[in-house]
């Protein structure tokens, strides 16, 4: 949406999108390897080129000035350097569906355009490391987070609230299956867990505040935009999972088995000290 | 899920309760805050053809500082005990316990009488009741009766109640002297059932002697359950001689039916409820001492 409104510049209310609808939706073959940002970037500044040259074409006829005059901000197109010739969009969309013969030459009715981005470039990764400490009661097997730290490189950030939004719930996530989630079947394949009482999520209480670094390396790819889906969910159990390692490895402890519920980290205390 | 269906009445006043539960029987059961009994019903582990609700009921409700004890109304909200200084001056377990109850909203709508009736071994008011030795005033249509903590727990969520009574109010009697409470619990997450848990009260003489104890359990038994040999073992010796590992073990010696479950094994429970007794203890102690 935001890329959108930024290409065009349309107002952010004026942008709807329909994302996953597999009804209204080309073929595609879901959000993975952490590339949907770099995708939709690059879908969007194609579509976005084809329909601006479009738009720019109309308003320079209809204001009677020349194409490379035209500037697009919130929803309107105007001159540079004079700014009350203008013409809003929606009028420019009415000239476009319902005026044809009122169109510059050349320029096609409607304001519709549907483009296909194809990466040129072979990878974009995303990077991020996660520092945790924890402490440990060795009595009831209780791991407390203290402090959490996420650094990313997603390339220059479109939106940072959303790309920390999805580092937490990326990295609570990981936490949640280092710490807490657990499907349990009884001897018979029976699901024990079958209710949130008994399948134990992170919530806000048990989780640290987190805290973000953020590294801005651009990528050749559109934008220079990295995914940022990843970098969470990914980063949280090996991090997890060693500051808890570190905090018991006084007492011998190897860690095999996930998740660490306070009763594993007991057997495991107690395991270690009949060695 | 949704609950198995059921015909709702909501009397206005005890009397009116309690006629409604002498004429229906075993197929009515009492609603008050609903935090365990809908769930219940929601998951189908319970199913009654009739709920009486008793949250209208003005009588039922109420904190009041009596000669050597606080009485509560039974439909009283845990936010309430949570809010009144009366029962944080006159029975801090109750109160510190208070906060160890599921979540805000939980607390909101539970209620003392509730909690009480349920009867559900991993609550915390129960082994405060149990602890400091409060007693159950209960009505039916055939009149009214007092049971004491100790009695009234008989397994898991069930209670020396029967059926046509209602629990209408419960005494907590208030100690005095150089007293020290401490409830400590162990959950998974905050708001969680307690895996283990130990409600604590303590009382010292000038020469910080234990002249009275009382741990009620939390989690380790089908009932709230009290640690006898632990306080006998306290009493009448020196606060400085005694070693809080210790009195955690005793605590745990004589326990018979530990649960085991998801959370963990009876073994983990008792190394668990050792420690809360342990913590508990120190924790009590320190406040007496400086009392």
């Amino acid at each position: 949406m935001q890329l959108a409104a930024d290409a065009l510049g349309v107002r952010i209310d004026d942008v709807a999108t329909i994302q996953g609808d597999t009804a209204v939706t080309g073929f595609g073959a879901g959000a993975a390897g952490s590339r949907s940002g770099s995708m939709t970037a690059g879908a969007i500044g194609e579509a976005a080129a084809t329909l601006r040259e479009r738009i720019v074409a109309i308003a320079a006829h209809k204001l009677e000035a020349s194409q490379a005059d035209i500037e697009l901000a919130d929803s309107r197109a105007s001159v540079r350097g004079d700014p009350l010739a203008g013409v809003s969009l929606a009028d420019i969309a009415a000239t476009a569906y319902f005026e044809p013969a009122s169109l510059p030459p050349g320029v096609p009715a409607g304001l519709e355009t549907s483009a296909r981005y194809t990466n040129t470039t072979p990878f974009v990764w995303v990077n991020a490391t996660h520092l945790c400490t924890c402490e440990v009661d060795v009595v009831t097997g209780r791991v407390q987070l203290l402090r959490y730290i996420v650094s990313e490189d997603c390339g220059p950030m479109i939106n940072p609230n959303v790309v920390e939004g999805q580092i937490a719930g990326g990295t609570v996530q990981g936490i949640g299956g280092v710490l807490y989630e657990n499907l349990v079947y009884d001897e018979d394949g029976n699901p024990m867990t079958t209710t949130f009482v008994d399948y134990l999520l992170p919530t806000s209480t048990e989780v640290p505040v987190i805290e973000y670094g953020h590294v801005e390396t651009p990528s050749p790819g559109p934008g220079g935009y990295k995914g940022v889906g990843e970098g969470g969910a990914i980063g949280a159990p090996p991090a997890v999972v060693n500051a808890v390692a570190d905090a018991l490895s006084p007492l011998g402890v190897t860690i095999t088995r996930l998740p660490l519920s306070p009763a594993q980290v007991v057997a495991l205390i107690e395991e270690a000290g009949r060695r | 899920m949704k609950p198995a269906p059921f015909e709702y009445h909501r009397p206005e006043t005890i009397g009116e309760a309690v006629g409604l539960l002498g004429e229906l029987g075993d197929a009515a059961k009492v609603l008050a805050g609903g935090q365990s009994l809908i769930p219940m019903l929601a998951l189908r582990l319970a199913a009654f053809d009739h709920l009486v609700d008793i949250g209208r009921i003005p009588e039922l409700k109420g904190i009041e500082r009596r000669d050597g004890h606080i009485w509560i109304g039974a439909g009283t909200r845990y936010a309430s005990v949570e809010a009144s200084p009366d029962a944080a001056a006159g029975v801090p377990l109750l109160a510190r316990a208070t906060r160890l109850i599921g979540h805000f909203q939980i607390r909101n709508r539970g209620t003392v009488g509730g909690s009480l009736a349920h009867a559900d071994p991993a609550a915390e008011y129960p082994a405060v009741a149990l602890a400091v030795g409060a007693s159950m005033q209960v009505r039916s249509s055939r009149g009214e009766r007092t049971i004491a903590a100790a009695d009234f727990f008989d397994g898991l969520w069930t209670t020396s109640m029967e059926p046509d009574e209602l629990l209408v109010a419960v005494s907590f009697p208030s100690w005095s002297g150089r007293c020290g409470f401490a409830v400590e619990e162990f959950a998974r997450r905050h708001g969680d059932f307690a895996v283990a848990g130990a409600a604590l009260g303590v009382q010292l003489d000038a020469q910080d002697r234990v002249t009275r104890c009382a741990i009620g359990l939390i989690g380790l038994g089908p009932t709230p359950e009290r640690a006898g040999r632990a306080e006998e073992s306290v009493v009448g010796r020196a606060v400085g001689e005694i070693d809080a590992e210790q009195i955690g073990r005793l605590a745990m010696a004589g326990l018979q039916s530990v649960p085991a479950d998801l959370q963990g094994s009876a073994d983990y429970r008792k190394r668990v409820g050792a420690a809360m007794v342990a913590r508990a203890w120190a924790s009590a102690v320190t406040e007496a001492a400086h009392a």
